[in-house]
């Protein structure tokens, strides 16, 4: 596995926050910081929106979404890295996905904070929101590397991201910005 | 608070100035979305960027101005307490000739960037030469300078909306 594919790898599981572009209905994009988990096994990020949330209603509109995880770096611009992924975004409603587990590795990612559960009162008011991945876009520096290797999906046949279908990560030089 | 700046609620303001990175949502005309992190300085009534000109950002701002703009301030002790402001408006690349009619303006946007990001500036003034073309700070060679206008703003306080006070358009 590459370097960029091991940091992509760690960066989707272990940060904390991504964030999520949506566009409505008149192609106004729409930008929010949330919690996330992401499956390395399925290539697939899950979410918990608030059911009435504006980007809850603009991915019902326009399911085609982005979101960004990155770590900062306020001293060295080649010190910053990131992932950004474009995907195509749904409230699931796949029996195969236990709900309740969903909540759990949530709870366990994200624990309590001093203002209580990562639930918080509004548990029932959530949806959870499922983005099956077409294209992971990684930087580190003036970098940009296209479609890691570790994607399982990407790599399927028939899948959307057809440069990781070539073999190795691809490297574009000075390609960030 | 500048005396030109608009009468934005103090922790708009405090997020404006004081935040470090802020993240860049387009679109293009067929409603694909893109969100990317980038350095910034308010002016007025508009946040300034530099971004590279081979970036996908200024293929689809030239596609479609309508942007967001989120700036946050992250609280690594406590994930619920964080403080963000989205801003919609309307992106602007600068041309040549736009430069030239805001030359004022321009140069106060270089000095805030020079006087925000001191230690990038430092970088780029050492090591820039070293970095490929569209990674450096050249403006027009490799980056172009874009303004958003802001049209609105959210304000998010421990990942929740809170509707402040509308400022003057």
């Amino acid at each position: 596995m590459s370097q960029a594919s091991a940091f992509a790898k760690r960066v989707l599981t272990e940060s904390a926050f991504a964030y999520f572009c949506t566009t409505n209905m008149r192609n106004d994009p729409h930008v929010v910081p949330v919690f996330f988990l992401f499956d390395l096994t399925r290539c697939h990020a899950y979410f918990l929106f608030s059911r009435d949330s504006k980007k809850v209603r603009n991915l019902r509109l326009h399911p085609n979404v982005s979101f960004s995880v990155d770590v900062r770096d306020h001293v060295n611009p080649l010190g910053n890295k990131g992932v950004m992924i474009q995907g195509r975004a749904g409230e699931t409603d796949d029996p195969a996905v236990d709900m309740e587990r969903v909540k759990q590795l949530f709870e366990e990612k994200y624990g309590w904070s001093r203002s209580g559960s990562f639930f918080r009162d509004d548990h029932d008011e959530r949806v959870l929101v499922d983005v099956s991945v077409r294209k992971i876009s990684c930087w580190q520096g003036p970098t940009f590397i296209s479609c890691p290797r570790f994607c399982i999906a990407s790599r399927r046949r028939g899948g959307v991201c057809a440069s990781s279908l070539a073999g190795e990560d691809h490297e574009i030089r000075g390609s960030s910005g | 608070m500048r005396r030109e700046d608009p009468d934005f609620p103090a922790e708009v303001n405090w997020l404006l100035e004081e935040g470090y990175f802020g993240y860049l949502g387009t679109s293009d005309a067929q409603g694909n979305p893109q969100v990317t992190p980038v350095i910034f300085v308010r002016e007025g009534n508009s946040v300034f960027l530099t971004i590279s000109k081979v970036s996908k950002k200024v293929t689809n701002i030239r596609q479609n101005g309508r942007v967001a703009f989120l700036i946050d301030i992250r609280d690594p002790g406590d994930l619920a307490n964080n403080r963000a402001v989205l801003i919609e408006g309307k992106a602007k690349i600068y041309g040549i000739f736009d430069l030239l009619n805001n030359l004022g303006r321009a140069l106060r946007v270089r000095a805030l960037l020079l006087k925000k990001y001191p230690k990038y500036a430092a970088f780029y003034a050492t090591k820039g030469s070293l970095l490929p073309k569209p990674w450096r700070a050249t403006l027009f060679i490799s980056r172009l300078l874009v303004e958003v206008k802001i049209r609105r703003f959210s304000y998010m306080r421990e990942a929740k909306p809170v509707y402040l006070e509308r400022h003057a358009e």
